[in-house]
């Protein structure tokens, strides 16, 4: 994937991220890091798909979706609840507070 | 044919032509009788067995024994998935999901292991809670990597 399409993900999911040796996104949701991805410093630095892909806990169709159109943030965060890596427990605690 | 001169023949040539001579006699490197043996030139073939599976010097896995960062010691090797797409080497460790490229496997271990550096760093940040993936990241982190106490 292109440096820019990695970038298309981390604004639309509002990611945190830090440049340091690489540059370093994180996906957090009532102030927890739930998922983590980074790629290379440099447009022209090679980034596989697939890997950031598994990273972000998608499969092929959403991942597409993802750096398209057809999905947002809160249907991401709806994917990561099924897929149990927001935590039910932390959910509730999360509303909780 | 001057026949005090010396002919070393190349390995693999089945045959050599004399050069002195305008008439171009072949002559069999196998044969005692060297002098106007004449013997049908072919390009000398050399054949070498390839071990398909082994084809490449590149392994599909190493274990990574140390990290680029003196503050961390490796105490337990961490297994690296190599592979290669597009033109780069991708080394990878499936249980963390994390990985790293470069141009050579070389570079691609170098950068895993600056990578997993920050990584073990950004993780054991108390002040950030993580979810329960990245929680199991780090702690798989902790199994293999432990912060040195610098005097």
């Amino acid at each position: 994937m292109k440096a820019h399409e990695f970038e298309t993900i981390v604004k639309k999911l509002h990611m945190e991220t830090r440049d340091s040796k690489h540059r370093i996104a994180y996906f957090v949701h009532n102030g927890v890091r739930i998922v983590k991805t980074m790629r290379s410093h440099g447009n022209s630095k090679f980034i596989p798909e697939h890997l950031i892909r598994k990273q972000l806990h998608l499969d092929q169709a959403q991942f597409v979706g993802l750096y398209s159109c057809s999905i947002n943030e809160p249907e991401y965060i709806e994917i990561l609840k099924s897929k149990g890596v927001i935590a039910a427990d932390a959910i509730k605690a999360a509303e909780g507070r | 044919m001057a026949a005090a001169t010396p002919i070393v023949f190349r390995p693999g040539a089945t045959s050599v032509r004399a050069t002195d001579d305008e008439n171009f006699t072949w002559l069999d490197p196998l044969s005692d009788n060297t002098s106007g043996v004449a013997h049908e030139y072919s390009s000398p073939e050399l054949f070498i067995p390839i071990d398909e599976e082994h084809a490449s010097a590149r392994p599909n896995s190493v274990l990574l024994g140390t990290v680029a960062d003196r503050r961390l010691r490796v105490r337990k090797a961490i297994p690296l998935d190599v592979s290669a797409e597009e033109g780069n080497v991708i080394v990878s460790w499936g249980a963390t999901d994390e990985f790293a490229c470069g141009a050579s496997m070389g570079d691609a271990i170098e950068e895993f292991s600056k990578t997993i550096g920050e990584l073990f760093f950004d993780l054991n940040d108390q002040s950030i809670p993580l979810g329960r993936d990245l929680a199991r990241v780090r702690d798989i982190l902790n199994e293999h990597i432990e912060q040195v106490i610098i005097r």
